[in-house]
């Protein structure tokens, strides 16, 4: 369902650290191998309720990932911990699986990434760092705006003319 | 090649909406009661615009038209709305034979007739609520309603005023609305108080309201042609505002889709060019107390703050003249 929530850079799920929410009675873990050290910390403070964990990796089939939480009771907590690919594709089928972003805790190793939307060729792009505008596959040059769309996957990406190459207006 | 060439304007007056009662202007949602509550309208520019409408539908069909798959159902109670108006408001113009779901609707004006079994979407070329949209002038906006929003889920738009029916795809209304950085006289967010309206439009009671804004030479401004509408602003001049910028009017009408529980939004955009508010004189005065009035932070969310003060030098020098021949008149 388009309305299902996707992980941006500026995601509620998004955490600095873990806390366990009030009335969960298990705690599942989802990881990658740069996560690890960080979801054995998570299982070690959550160690007074049940605890579940899987190890994920490129190789590891999606159906095992959404077999992991669709066995995971009412009240339980979810948490993810990894690279910020494999963080997108583990909140992607966690909520596909109908969890709500309220139940997931996302812990991202290393960068978060950010992607523009491009208006003139309708693909997304990953911006660089802080940048407030990036040049798209397509050439156009685009201002990265405020609004992110869930649909698109990205923020919206503003096609301008730099100053310099306004020498003919309105081609 | 899509071109953005005005090549229609309002030419009877008495279908131009204007927007204005009084000599200041500020955002509020001046909601009404629609009185008539058939949407379908056929202006004198009916061929005109349908024509550009199409045109723009063709060359740009994944900026003008979006969708959702599961949506085929409300887009056919929206056709089915459409039609049973058109005919019952122009039975000369429009026409339809119902035989059980065996459906011909007739369009005596573009002389098109297309056969089709109702509730079967693979029995037209375009989905539903795209081929009866290119029958009337208007833009239409399906939003679904879920939990306690609006959803966009079908829109075909071709008059954008900073919108684009692509982006905004499944977004809710506040999201869609989120730049509104204004607020009522009551002090709420507009966009809100909108939102909150719609809960309680009820099928059958439409309700409308008007917009405004201008535009520098073009019919619409969405996201995807910025780069090229945003320089254009520019070479608006005191001399050429008259008949390059016009006064942009978005009729709104909200209807409650019985089955479906979706809001219908049929927007009429109509244009006047500043020389033809002279044909009015009323109409004129407000427009030119209006605009000479208005905040910079609604220019500049409108979009007109580079052209604002060459248009109001416009019709600051109109004004001079008519008042100097009424001088000399009298």
């Amino acid at each position: 369902m388009y309305s299902r929530p996707v992980l941006f850079d500026q995601s509620p799920t998004l955490a600095e650290n873990f806390s366990l929410l009030q009335g969960r009675t298990k705690i599942a873990v989802l990881f990658d191998e740069t996560g690890r050290e960080q979801a054995e910390g998570i299982l070690e403070t959550a160690n007074t309720i049940p605890a579940e964990s899987l190890l994920v990796s490129e190789d590891t089939p999606d159906q095992k990932v959404s077999e992991f939480v669709a066995s995971q009771k009412m009240g339980t907590q979810l948490c993810i911990v990894a690279q910020w690919d494999t963080a997108y594709r583990l909140f992607s089928l966690t909520v596909e699986e109908g969890a709500s972003e309220e139940e997931i805790q996302t812990f991202i190793i290393g960068q978060k990434k950010r992607f523009v939307y491009c208006m003139k060729c309708f693909s997304t792009n990953e911006i660089a760092g802080e940048a407030s505008a990036v040049q798209c596959q397509c050439s156009a040059h685009l201002e990265v705006g405020p609004f992110f769309s869930k649909v698109r996957k990205g923020y919206i990406g503003y096609p301008f003319i730099p100053v310099e190459q306004r020498q003919t207006v309105g081609s | 090649m899509f071109t953005q060439k005005l090549d229609f304007k309002t030419t009877d007056l008495t279908t131009f909406p204007f927007p204005f009662t009084s000599g200041n202007y500020r955002y509020s949602n001046d909601l009404k009661k629609l009185q008539n509550i058939n949407c379908v309208e056929i202006t004198p520019e009916y061929e005109l615009q349908i024509k550009a409408k199409r045109r723009l539908l063709d060359e740009q069909p994944e900026v003008r038209f979006q969708s959702f798959p599961h949506t085929h159902e409300m887009q056919w109670e929206v056709l089915e709305m459409l039609v049973d108006m058109a005919v019952s408001r122009y039975p000369q113009h429009f026409e339809v034979e119902k035989d059980g779901k065996n459906w011909t609707f007739k369009n005596n004006i573009l002389a098109e007739e297309e056969s089709f079994v109702f509730g079967d979407s693979t029995t037209l070329k375009l989905e539903p609520f795209d081929y009866i949209g290119r029958h009337f002038h208007n833009d239409f906006v399906l939003m679904v309603q879920r939990d306690d929003n609006y959803y966009l889920e079908v829109g075909q738009v071709s008059y954008a005023a900073l919108f684009s029916a692509h982006w905004n795809k499944g977004m809710s209304f506040n999201e869609i609305h989120a730049p509104v950085p204004f607020v009522s006289r009551k002090g709420d967010q507009m966009a809100e108080r909108i939102r909150q309206f719609l809960h309680s439009i009820e099928a059958g009671e439409p309700w409308t309201r008007i917009n405004w804004n201008l535009m520098a030479n073009r019919w619409d401004v969405n996201y995807e042609t910025m780069d090229v509408w945003e320089p254009e602003r520019s070479l608006i001049t005191a001399e050429n505002a008259g008949e390059l910028v016009r006064l942009r009017v978005e009729e709104q009408k909200f209807y409650r889709m019985p089955r479906s529980n979706a809001i219908l939004f049929v927007l009429n955009t109509q244009f006047l060019p500043m020389e033809d508010l002279k044909l009015r004189q009323e109409w004129f005065d407000l427009t030119y107390s209006v605009l000479q009035d208005i905040p910079e932070p609604m220019a500049e969310y409108k979009g007109i703050a580079p052209y604002l003060p060459q248009t109001v030098e416009y019709l600051r020098r109109e004004d001079e003249k008519i008042k100097a021949s009424k001088e000399s008149e009298a």
